[in-house]
Formats: structure tokens, sequence, C-alpha cells
């Protein structure tokens, strides 16, 4: 925590950016993330709330993300964290784990559950509490919402974000969600994202919608568009003939390519991936930097290219 | 953790980027306004090197230098582009969809505590007395009366070549000794 109220609100919004992968970019984090993370820095928003509250409240608990552990330790470096996804808890982390012992879910004063591998006491052997009562109905509440939400925004190619609240809020309204609002927060694009359980603040019980692309769109960015950033190294190619692949990949989009070439070394302590991509870069070859939907004015979307060369 | 291992985490989990954020946000919120004296254009520099290193955390690779460099790098960028277009570039925020927070007078106030504002304001005020006179005449024309370098050369009866040469001299020598203050 920052003594400075502005650098942990910064640090609070950007948290909030991250967890709502709603962008149509190139460089999307991949659903299932792992890594050595300390537990501490697990910023589930408890702020306003008490730790019993916390605990005590299958449904925030529900929403929340789930850490596995590959020993029953709360030692930093021996987890993965998984988006709960309204499944139990030790199936998502027997399947990220690979194992077929026993593990224990338990519930986290920070609002968030831990599975470890061990006996059913291991929660209490490492000063951790059960998962409450009711948090198996929380969690398949949560996948069926999950399920409605998916259908609604499944619906169209692209509703906009103020409808989709609309429309969502009858959703919640119908399912037992009293108390929670559909809100439009963020974004840029005209179409309404929400993904479960990412989306969901339980602690303000809202889920927030945001702006992005169309879905067709967003397929094609997430496809063609994140692979023409490892295609642009499989071979050497100049500005004119990565111009050429680019709106070849990616003229499916039917939209306006908008094509940038930013000359000039990578910034120090940068490097590009795949490495078969940084060696053409360095050798003098141009590869594209970036691939993403982007809104210059109300009711027009682009597809923005950045090719990066060492040298015009 | 170290700054590089959180680097690596935070390529295929964000948070791990949270814990980088709160190890170094004040420092280089700091930085920023100890650079450009105002704390509100601090702050929005801050958040847009913020999200520039979250896009490219997956590109920032060991050349033996503490990982802190690679952030200062980038915030060194977003300041130079700050001070040529007069404004903050947001398209890193605007892409990542970041709410930037208003600025409160709470953390104004902490900021520049922070950031030793009075000490860094002397040191400020006394850097151009460490200038040649020709470069802090030059300089002073330039940025404060916000002429261009022909007047600066009228004024000074030199070429134009010249006056532009003393005035770059002067903001980088300028530069220096405000890099010297941490």
């Amino acid at each position: 925590m920052s003594e400075i109220p502005f650098v942990n609100r910064l640090g609070d919004a950007l948290d909030e950016a991250i967890a709502t992968p709603q962008r149509a970019k190139a460089r999307r984090p991949r659903r299932r993330r792992f890594g050595g993370l300390a537990v501490a820095v697990f910023l589930l928003g408890a702020g306003g709330v008490t730790v019993a509250e916390i605990l005590d409240d299958p449904e925030r608990l529900a929403t929340a993300e789930v850490a596995c552990y590959s020993e029953a330790t709360l030692e930093p470096g021996l987890v993965s964290v998984q988006s709960g996804e309204g499944r139990s808890p030790t199936a998502v982390c027997a399947d990220v784990l690979r194992t077929d012992a026993a593990l224990v879910a338990c519930a986290r004063k920070e609002g968030f559950v831990s599975v470890f591998p061990g006996p059913p006491d291991t929660c209490e052997r490492l000063g951790l509490k059960p998962l409450p009562a009711g948090y198996d109905d929380a969690r398949r509440k949560v996948a069926r919402l999950r399920a409605n939400v998916d259908r609604v925004v499944r619906s169209a190619d692209c509703i906009p974000p103020e409808v989709l609240a609309r429309r969502l809020q009858r959703v919640l309204d119908e399912s037992g969600w009293r108390g929670w609002r559909a809100v439009v927060d963020r974004g840029e694009g005209p179409c309404g994202w929400l993904g479960i359980p990412v989306g969901m603040r339980a602690d303000r019980r809202e889920l927030g919608i945001s702006g992005g692309p169309p879905r067709s769109l967003e397929r094609i960015l997430s496809g063609a568009g994140v692979a023409l950033v490892p295609a642009s190294g499989e071979r050497c190619y100049d500005v004119a003939g990565l111009r050429r692949l680019t709106r070849r990949r990616l003229a499916p989009t039917r939209r306006r390519i908008v094509v940038t070439v930013d000359a000039g070394p990578l910034p120090q302590y940068e490097q590009m991936e795949p490495p078969a991509r940084q060696q053409r870069f360095d050798e003098g070859c141009a590869v594209v930097d970036e691939v993403y939907a982007d809104y210059p004015k109300p009711g027009r979307i682009v597809v923005r290219v950045k090719i990066r060369v060492k040298r015009a | 953790m170290t700054d590089a291992e959180l680097i690596v985490a935070a390529g295929d989990d964000p948070r791990a980027f949270r814990e980088l954020y709160d190890r170094w946000a004040d420092r280089l919120l700091a930085y920023f306004y100890r650079r450009v004296l105002d704390a509100d254009v601090a702050a929005d520099l801050l958040a847009e090197t913020v999200a520039v290193a979250y896009e490219r955390r997956r590109r920032c690779r060991d050349v033996g230098k503490p990982r802190a460099a690679w952030l200062y790098g980038i915030a060194a960028k977003e300041l130079s582009h700050g001070v040529r277009r007069q404004d903050v570039e947001r398209r890193a925020i605007r892409r990542l969809g970041i709410e930037v927070p208003a600025l409160d007078d709470e953390s104004r106030r902490a900021i520049e505590a922070f950031a030793d504002a009075d000490e860094h304001r002397a040191a400020l005020a006394a850097a151009p007395e460490r200038l040649a006179a020709a470069e802090r005449a030059a300089v002073e024309l330039r940025v404060v009366e916000e002429l261009g370098c022909d007047e600066i050369a009228a004024r000074h009866a030199c070429s134009e070549a010249a006056a532009r040469v003393r005035v770059h001299r002067g903001l980088a020598r300028l530069n220096t000794l405000m890099e010297a203050t941490p």
C-alpha cells in the first residue's frame, strides 16, 4: 500500500482494466495463467468489508479466483491462479495440477479460494477456514449466471453496452441476484462485452460491462490477428511485403486496415517473441508488432497494425 | 520475489504486475514530479507508463541490469514525449481501458512530500546558475519567453544555428544536473 492515495486507486483501476479481457488485441492474456506468484498480491478488493464477512460470504467466494497449490504450504511460488468459472475448485485444480491426489479447498480472508493437496483438516493446519456452507450452491448459481450471460452476449454480433446492461439486469433480476446491478463502466468499442466471473465485482454487487469490438471482428483478431504476429517472423519481409501479408490475412475483417511503421531499434530492455521474430528484426526485416481494433470516432472501427523495422 | 521474477510472472499472470506496480509506482511518480513539478501531469505520466509497461511486460529482456531500468526506460520515453508535445499521451491507457482516478489534494500533498518537492524546487532554481551565461540566457528565452531560435539569434547577435546549439546544450546540461538529483 502506498501512502499516496492516488497510487492505490490507480493500481485498483489497473487491476480492474486487466481483469476484463474485452479488448481485441493480438497479445491477449491466456485464460489459464501460471506463474510463481506471492499470494499476498491477490487484490480482490477487500476494502470496506470485514474478514468475517468475506469468509462467510459464499457468493463472494464463488465469484473469486482459485489458487491451486502443489504442496500444502502457503509459501509463494507454489501456486497457479485459475478463474473459478463456476466449477468446483478442487476439480479445477485437479486439472491444473494433473493429480488424482485428495485436494481440499479453503477460504482466504483476502476473498479467494485456495486448494491444497492433503487430508480434510489441511485448512485448519494451515490456519485457514474451510469453505462456508452454501459455497457449492453459490458456485452453481454463478455457473447458471455465466450460462445465461453467455447466451445473451452471444445472441448478436454486437449489442451496444447500454442495451446489454439492460438485458443483463433482467437476467440478474430473474435469476435471484438480488441487489446486483449491470453497469456500463468503460471501454471504447461500440459493443458490450462481459465475461463471468471476471466481470463480476462481488464487493460492489456489480456486473461491469465494457465496450469492445463486434464478436465477429474479435474472433478474427484473436485468430488471424494473433497468428499474424509470429507469422511475420517466419521469413524476411520488407515493409511492402508485410503490408501485403497483413492485408491478405486480415481481409476477412472487412474493415479498413491502418498500417503504421515504427522505424528504429527496439527499446532497450525489450525483446520480441517468438525468438525467430526477434532474429528477423535484428537482421533488418520488418515484423508485425501488434494488431488491434481501434475506434477513431463514434461508429467507426478500424484495424490497426503496427509494423516495426530497424531502419526505414 | 525479485523484480525480474515478477516481470516474468506478470507475463502470464497480471497480478504479479500489480506487485511490481506497488513496488515502483511511488518512485516513478516522484521521478515524474521532480521533472515536471506538476502533480497532475506526473500522475498522468505514471498512468500511461504503467499501461505501456503492462502491454510490453512480455518483451522485457535480461540485459544484466536491474529490471527497474526497464520501467525507467519507459518512463523516460513517456516523459520525453510529454515534454515534446506538451501533452501526455494516453493511448495505452485507452487501449487497456484504465479509468485513471482523479488526483485529490491529499495525494498532491503526499506526492510533493514524497518527492521532496521543496528541496527539488531549490535544486531546479539553482541549476540554471550552473550553466554558462550564454546557454542560460538562450534557455530562458526559449523556455520562459517561448521565443523561436531565429528570435534568440537576433537578440544575441549570433546565427540561428548557434542559438539552437546553445539552447540544446543548455537543456542537456540542465537535464544532467537534474538527473544528478535523485
